[in-house]
């Protein structure tokens, strides 16, 4: 535990000392900006425009930092050999696994956490604004949301390079959030006589996980219901998915030679 | 009981799905004890650093065995009778030297105070205090070296694993580290040394394997094998004539004049006592006799290549 935790911290330190972070950080809170002024503008709207705005730019942020970030961080201990000292102090390869991961997620977590207080801010002081509690709970969706991309990032990085990881992991992401039509796309295809790829598509539909289930953005802005999202089933899905994930990674790596 | 033992240990690398494979150590079997400093000598590609990444489970051998303080590879181990000195300094670049040291104390289990005590003992220790706060990218090969020694001693390790510690480093350094070996074996603890740096293996080693292309080609003290080097004398003459010079030079396998002396190798014993007696027969005054010390490097080198 003592060494999943270490180089946990350690992983958190190394992501936020990283050049890349900050141009992130940078890039997200000029989207934070841009969304009050376009709010001051649009009168009667504000509420919407902030809403909308600053949940995607938490959305974007968390998943360029998983992204980014994330993907180099196996994929360069293995390159700098840094793993051969960790290994050296008697760490196993699932406990250097898992602390990569949850390192990882503690940066994202953090990080989305602190955006979304800054937008809650912002709902509760703008002028025409308001805070309600779907808001927080979109947030609250979104992190088990990155904790699986968190997974996947992973999971690219212990095999394979950071630009192709990052490529990799984004289109999980976007395959992730069109999973639904993947499958309607699956039947159409069969439908034309296009088995082999019909089951390709379906495939990936089942080995994919669906994100949008933690996606309430829509929701949230048009002040539709969310009930149909409160359940425990997604937070616990994306736990058993990362889990998985995490099982085949530690697994893969526990018998490579490193070079 | 031997602290480190290795038998029958093989690694053939397999490169890719075409490659061929590399033969990067054969059958290799070692014995080291307590408090000895052993020297695990080899040229580039020997396969020092393979064997070593077994002993650490870095990589996984293809045949073979080894036991390191009694205890089989893949059993559960005291990690921390272990030292570590990686070959290049493969350690995160964003942080602090202390930080780094903290780092890799903590990971190794020692505690809060435990950890901040060792690691600012060794700072001293290796002389980096004065960058105790730089982050290692900005260190200089040497300031990296140093800080990876600290971090192999962090938990006062039994066995010490050391990839060319001296590489990198200046004389000074170099004679630092040598020191603080020393004093390690002082303290019962061992050894084991890779290198290439001869010079550094002749001070310090107890016992020296020297390795190429994975097979072992000779096992020794270094004294042993420096004896069987050491054949050759050294004469110098002084008020000599032109025609013994001549009669000396055939006599001897190399001559040299300097500063009214003539210097001629005699290629051993019974050679330089012909030399000696020519010379008082021939009127010359013996100035000085030595024996060639030999020197690893040169039976490294002899050996290496007469196998290439
Ligand atoms: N990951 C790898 N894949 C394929 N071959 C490898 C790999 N690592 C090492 N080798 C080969 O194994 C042999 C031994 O390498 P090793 O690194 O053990 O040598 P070394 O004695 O440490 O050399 P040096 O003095 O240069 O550090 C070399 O021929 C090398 O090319
Ligand atoms: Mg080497």
């Amino acid at each position: 535990m003592n060494e999943i935790l270490t180089i946990a911290l350690n992983t958190h330190k190394e992501a936020i000392r990283n050049k890349v972070f900050y141009i992130i950080l940078l890039f997200v809170l000029l989207l934070l900006a841009s969304s009050i002024l376009l709010a001051t503008l649009a009168l009667g709207e504000q509420d919407r425009i902030v809403k909308h705005l600053g949940l995607s730019a938490i959305n974007v942020f968390g998943l360029l930092l998983a992204a980014f970030v994330g993907v180099s961080l196996v994929h360069e201990e293995l390159e700098k050999r840094t793993i051969y000292t960790i290994i050296a102090t008697g760490v196993s390869r699932t406990q250097f696994i898992l602390g990569k991961f949850f390192g990882l997620l503690l940066t994202v977590v953090t990080n989305v956490v602190v955006m979304g207080i800054i937008l809650c801010i912002l709902l509760v002081v703008m002028p025409g604004c308001s805070l309600k509690p779907s808001v927080i709970y979109a947030i609250f969706l979104f992190l088990f949301e990155m904790m699986v991309i968190t997974a996947i990032a992973v999971l690219f990085s212990s095999f394979s390079t950071p630009v192709l990881s990052a490529a990799l992991t984004l289109m999980c992401y976007v395959i992730g959030h069109l999973s639904e039509d993947l499958l309607e796309f699956a039947k159409r295809v069969a439908e034309q006589g296009n088995v082999i790829l019909s089951y390709v598509l379906t495939g990936v539909y089942y080995i994919l996980p669906n994100l949008e289930i933690y996606n309430i953005k829509n929701q949230v802005v048009y002040q539709e219901s969310i009930a149909p999202f409160l359940t425990w089933k997604y937070p616990a899905l994306a736990i058993l998915y990362s889990g998985i994930l995490l099982f085949i990674t530690a697994f893969s790596f526990s018998r490579r030679d490193f070079k | 009981m031997a602290i480190l033992s290795i038998r029958g240990l093989s690694k053939t690398y397999s490169t890719g799905f075409w490659g061929k494979p590399v033969l990067a150590l054969d059958n290799l079997n070692l014995e080291v004890e307590q408090g000895e400093i052993f020297g695990f000598l080899g040229p580039n590609g020997a396969g020092k650093t393979t064997t070593i990444k077994i002993l650490l489970r870095i990589i996984y051998p293809t045949k073979g065995t080894a036991f390191l303080l009694g205890r089989e590879l893949g059993e559960a181990i005291q990690h921390r009778q272990i030292g570590y000195m990686p070959e290049n300094p493969y350690f995160y670049r964003f942080l602090t030297g202390y930080e780094f040291l903290l780092f890799y104390g903590r990971l190794s289990g020692l505690h809060y105070r435990e950890r901040r005590q060792r690691a600012e003992e060794l700072l001293d220790m290796v002389g980096m205090r004065h960058a105790r706060d730089i982050r290692l990218g900005n260190y200089s090969k040497g300031m990296v070296t140093r800080i990876g020694l600290a971090q192999a001693l962090l938990t006062n390790p039994q066995l010490l694993l050391m990839d060319e510690p001296m590489s990198g480093l200046d004389p000074i350094g170099r004679r630092e580290i040598r020191n603080i070996i020393m004093h390690l074996k002082e303290e019962n603890r061992t050894i084991f040394f890779c290198s290439h740096i001869l010079a550094d293996v002749e001070l310090i080693c107890d016992r020296v394997m020297i390795l190429n292309k994975g097979k072992v080609i000779r096992t020794g003290t270094v004294g042993e094998i420096l004896r069987e080097e050491t054949t050759a004398v050294r004469v110098s003459v002084s008020k000599y004539t032109p025609a013994l010079m001549e009669q000396l030079k055939a006599m001897a396998v190399d001559a040299r004049e300097s500063g009214g002396l003539l210097h001629l190798r005699a290629k051993d014993a019974e050679a330089a006592n012909h030399i000696l007696s020519a010379c008082i027969q021939g009127g010359g005054a013996i100035h000085e006799v030595t024996a060639e010390r030999g020197n690893l490097e040169d039976y490294f080198v002899r050996e290496v290549s007469s196998v290439e």
